[in-house]
């Protein structure tokens, strides 16, 4: 929806209740803990009624805007956690780390998950929004401050690259996984 | 095949027209991506919580758009935002929710039906804050500030004990106002709303904190009960907040003042009180400190200033007598009360004074050095039965009111009649505790936990007194409370205790 600047405030409530699930599970994405996605999706909502007043629709839509603060506040929760700046997402950490984790999130990303750890953060990023979130280029592109058509470069590289390297006993037993 | 994994192959084909060669494999690592995805189950109470807290902090927002307190006169934003982001933001909202609301919103009062604060009880309170210049003065916290806060438990000190002129004279009020009418059966005892999430609130911003020593991630449902903040320039102020009172108080940052040797001050220094007034409000102006609930402030005149223009003490039989205090003395700072307005009724102490937001004017300095009182102006209102026989409320007046009347000496030199002029409908402040006091209405069961202080506005006459004697005696006015067990008359002062006339005629004061 068309937002002014003035009136940011009074839609608040309707935007928090269109976009709270997506950035959910976004954040849940890259965090696969439940407490650690509701901590950090309540501090993406509060920074973004807090910083309100300084939304520009000129620079992007709103849900890109929501994004963007909700991924940083991931980066910061794990940098903070782990006092590293390397650390963007629990898809950085190693398996031993002692962090949060689901279990089934854990149990279900197992097969894919090291191939997806072995992207770089922008890279993996741009497949949860893609294919997990279901996002167009375009808001991809707004997310991570990138063109749209670096983005679709990104992503069909990425594919490559899983080809490459995914080998064939996994799709061996993803054939047998499967109810037909 | 699914529609989404066409979409994804249509974009790749888009970028790389090749990949169509390959399309089983890459149908099949987009269906395993798909399939990996985890699964999630978002708590909607998680939601609607969320929701609450986000519309919470709406309306703190909207009410601190155009009235927002300058903290940057305290913090340096570009400093603390980098480590604190959220701290500093949060500080500004939850202190602008402290004492913010647009301009001319009338005081905010939600009537919670009858009886709802439980028996009213103003015997046996401590003395805490009875003094002559309000109690803002009384008491530093955290550093050289001073803070109004309950008295610590309601058991604690009974009886007033000041030590006796050395000349015994007997005060006696004396009612000589008209008729007055109790409009009223029915009337509204006020409580002062606490928001005990604030420091909550506030502490969740920070609780992520990891200070190397000391990490805040291991202490479990933490609040901030308090917090200070100095600046740091000559004629700085200090800030302190309690969250716990939803209070604040501003005082000078004494490391930057001027030290002085308290030379005493002369006769030229003393403003008028319409210039002392006029320092304080352009305090509270330029701090935007919301002043909807409070009156038109006044200047206390503490009793030694006033002793300036008292005449000697004199005997039964005209001769001179000993004064305790010196002819002058010249207080260094004046105090400027704002009442408390709650529904057009102005707030009193037990004593008579004003009781609200006091501001301190330094008379050397010609500067604000203190201010405090400052707090949320949000009330619950409940009914209860008024005390209606005009009579039996003059005879209280007559016997001192709230405060007590002064011990009558058998052996006295002289008796000194107090008149009493025409009461008006006012407000005295009380606290309520619940620890040792079984609350019986249910309402208050429920919502104070024990060990818990809590301010009440009660309706109370105020009689004024007309004249004051010349000598060191000093009251504005005479409280009667309608509400509260003062009508048994429980509560009596009795000044002073213990002291016989042999003792004061063997050792007469002796002035320097």
């Amino acid at each position: 929806m068309e937002i002014q600047k003035e009136e940011n405030l009074d839609n608040f409530g309707y935007l928090y209740d269109k976009y709270v699930r997506s950035i959910y599970n976004f954040i849940y994405y890259k965090t696969h803990h439940k407490e650690t996605a509701e901590d950090l999706t309540s501090q993406t909502f509060l920074k973004a009624l807090d910083k309100i007043s300084s939304f520009d629709k000129k620079k992007g839509s709103f849900f890109s805007w929501l994004y963007q603060i909700a991924r940083n506040s991931v980066i910061d929760f794990y940098r903070t956690k782990k006092n590293c700046l390397n650390i963007e997402d629990v898809w950085d950490l190693s398996g031993n780390e002692d962090i949060e984790r689901d279990l089934d999130a854990k149990k279900k990303l197992e097969e894919v998950q090291k191939y997806l750890k072995r992207l770089k953060p922008e890279q993996r990023e741009i497949v949860i929004l893609r294919v997990w979130e279901g996002m167009s280029y375009k808001e991809i592109a707004e997310v991570v401050e990138k063109t749209e058509e670096n983005c679709k470069v990104m992503f069909s590289r990425v594919v490559q690259r899983l080809r490459k390297e995914m080998p064939l006993a996994v799709f061996l037993n993803f054939f047998v996984s499967l109810p037909f | 095949m699914d529609q989404k994994i066409k979409e994804i192959l249509n974009d790749l084909y888009a970028v790389d027209s090749t990949l169509r060669q390959e399309e089983e494999k890459i149908v099949k690592i987009v269906e395993k991506l798909l399939l990996a995805q985890p699964e999630v189950k978002i708590d909607e109470n998680f939601i609607s919580q969320l929701r609450l807290k986000l519309l919470e902090k709406e309306e703190i927002l909207r009410k601190s758009k155009t009235h927002s307190f300058r903290i940057t006169d305290f913090i340096p934003l570009n400093k603390l935002a980098y480590a604190f982001s959220g701290v500093a933001v949060a500080l500004l909202l939850i202190v602008g929710f402290i004492f913010y609301s647009g301009p001319g919103e009338v005081v905010n009062v939600q009537n919670i039906g009858n009886n709802a604060f439980g028996n009213i009880v103003f015997s046996g309170q401590s003395q805490e804050g009875d003094n002559l210049q309000g109690s803002a003065e009384s008491r530093g916290l955290g550093g050289g500030g001073g803070e109004e806060i309950a008295p610590l438990s309601s058991t604690m000190g009974t009886m007033g004990k000041i030590v006796p002129p050395d000349y015994y004279v007997n005060y006696k009020y004396v009612y000589r106002g008209g008729d007055f009418k109790i409009e009223e059966e029915m009337v509204d005892v006020y409580r002062r709303i606490k928001d005990e999430t604030l420091s909550s609130d506030f502490a969740s911003i920070i609780k992520g904190f990891n200070f190397g020593a000391i990490n805040l991630e291991k202490f479990q449902n933490i609040k901030i009960n308090n917090l200070q903040i100095s600046e740091d320039h000559d004629f700085g102020y200090s800030l302190y907040v309690d969250f716990q009172n939803n209070s604040l108080s501003i005082y000078a940052n004494w490391e930057k003042w001027p030290r002085t040797n308290y030379e005493q001050l002369s006769e030229s220094d003393i403003l008028p009180d319409k210039e002392v007034i006029a320092i304080a409000d352009s305090f509270l102006k330029k701090y935007n400190i919301d002043m909807s609930g409070y009156a038109k402030g006044e200047v206390i005149n503490p009793p030694l200033y006033r002793t300036m223009d008292m005449a000697q003490p004199e005997g039964a039989q005209g001769e001179s007598l000993t004064p305790i205090y010196p002819s002058i003395s010249i207080p260094d700072t004046l105090v400027v009360v704002y009442p408390v307005e709650i529904d057009g009724k102005i707030a009193h102490h037990s004593n008579g004074e004003k009781e609200g937001l006091t501001v301190s004017v330094s008379l050397r300095y010609k500067k604000v050095t203190h201010a405090s009182s400052i707090m949320t102006g949000s009330y619950e209102s409940s009914k209860y039965k008024a005390e209606t026989e005009k009579e039996k409320i003059i005879a209280m007046a007559e016997k001192g009111g709230l405060f007590g009347s002064y011990y009558v000496y058998p052996d006295s030199v002289k008796t000194i009649e107090i008149p009493l002029g025409m009461p008006k409908l006012g407000l005295v402040k009380t606290w309520q505790w619940t620890n040792g006091q079984e609350a019986e209405a249910p309402l208050l069961k429920e919502a104070m936990p024990r060990e818990m202080s809590y301010e009440l506005y009660v309706p109370a006459f105020i009689f004024p007194v007309l004249e004051n004697p010349e000598s060191s005696y000093y009251r504005q006015n005479v409280i009667v409370p309608l509400v509260g067990d003062i009508m048994n008359g429980s509560m009596i002062r009795e000044y002073p205790l213990g002291l016989s006339t042999e003792t004061i005629e063997e050792s007469p004061a002796d002035p320097k």
